[in-house]
């Protein structure tokens, strides 16, 4: 009859296995990850600089003072865009501010606000912009019909309508991944 | 902490503390070496990155323990398209008493823990690394008291899995 001290002396008794690795690849790993997660919040900031840029110059250079369908199409598309980065931007910085040396119950309490403001933000939020986003482009095809060729029209249409299919699923996808992770978190209670 | 000094520091917790955690999240990786590699190495990036910020309000060790469990928690979960990575190992350093049926009995072991609740797993492989009881409530965010109860009513449990295969 083996006792949990016999367990133990076995599990003290397992060969020394350790990874391929050093301190100095580490530091340099590291190193590269934070110059990545600081690249990353500039260009968030300059993603979101360029595109509202571009609704104002958009807005002097058209004179486009009229709400016709190309500006309300048009504006809807860059605001629900812009609206998107900073959602995303929000989202890596709360996920950031979560430190990994909290204690294993704080931890994952904090993962789980994550993970549900994280559903808020899939189930509220995206669908109200991709919704936008579609109306935005919509609005902007009576525009294409006049100005551009029909097969140049089409090409327009079934691309855009194509793209914006692929990326629902594509947001579906996200959206079940993160609510796994949820369900997985919240059995840590 | 300048870099020179923090490279110091880093170096010497890495020789301190690597194998540990190495041998951590592979019992929670059910004895898999290559994300027990992965995993440690991931784990040492954050202690480089977040080195900076350790104000001494926990012991260095309860402080790596806590990005350990932390790490090799969410390690597959957050990307479940993850794959093992083709990480290379060394070869095991032999004990002279290690017999085939102490390997066999050790895969039983990993078998009998991934049957655990996440907390109870990180809790068992915590101490079987002989963690002291007030480090492991510290990393895991209970009271010492609810810490030897679990203990009590895992050690049976993990016993009673390896000789009968359940729990």
């Amino acid at each position: 009859m083996e006792t949990f001290d016999d367990l133990q002396n076995i599990w003290n008794r397992q060969p020394n296995v350790t990874g391929n690795t050093s301190a100095t690849e580490l530091m340099k790993k590291g190193e590269a990850h934070l110059k990545k997660v600081r690249a990353g919040h500039w260009g968030t900031i300059i993603i979101i600089s360029v595109l509202i840029l571009i609704l104002i110059g958009y807005f002097v250079s058209m004179k486009a003072y009229q709400m016709n369908g190309l500006t309300i199409g048009l504006t809807l598309m860059i605001v629900v865009m812009i609206a998107r980065v900073v959602l995303e931007w929000m989202s890596a910085n709360r996920f950031g501010s979560i430190r990994p040396d909290n204690s294993l119950a704080e931890f994952s309490a904090r993962m789980q606000g994550y993970y549900a403001w994280r559903k808020k933000i899939h189930t509220i939020f995206i669908p109200t912009i991709y919704i936008l986003y579609v109306i935005g482009f919509t609005l902007l095809l009576p525009a294409f019909k006049v100005n551009l060729s029909y097969g140049m029209y089409l090409y327009c249409v079934l691309s855009g309508y194509g793209f914006l299919t692929i990326f629902a699923f594509f947001l579906v996808r996200i959206l079940r991944k993160e609510m796994k992770l949820l369900e997985f978190l919240k059995t840590l209670n | 902490m300048n870099t020179v000094d923090k490279n110091l520091r880093f170096n010497e917790l890495f020789d301190q503390h690597y194998a540990k955690v190495f041998r951590l999240c592979k019992g929670y990786f059910n004895g898999s070496e290559a994300l027990a590699s992965d995993s440690s190495q991931e784990v040492f990036i954050k202690i480089w990155e977040s080195l900076d910020s350790f104000r001494g309000e926990s012991s260095i060790s309860t402080w790596i323990y806590r990005i350990s469990v932390n790490t090799c928690l969410l390690y597959l979960r957050k990307q479940s398209t993850r794959k093992e990575k083709a990480t290379t190992i060394f070869p095991p350093i032999a004990t002279e008493q290690y017999s085939f049926e102490e390997e066999e009995k050790i895969q039983k072991m990993y078998s009998c823990i991934q049957k655990l609740g996440e907390q109870d797993k990180m809790t068992t492989l915590m101490m079987l690394e002989g963690i002291g009881y007030q480090e492991i409530s510290e990393v895991v965010g209970i009271t010492e008291e609810a810490l030897r109860v679990r203990i009590h009513r895992i050690k049976k449990h993990l016993t009673q899995c390896v000789q009968h295969g359940n729990i």
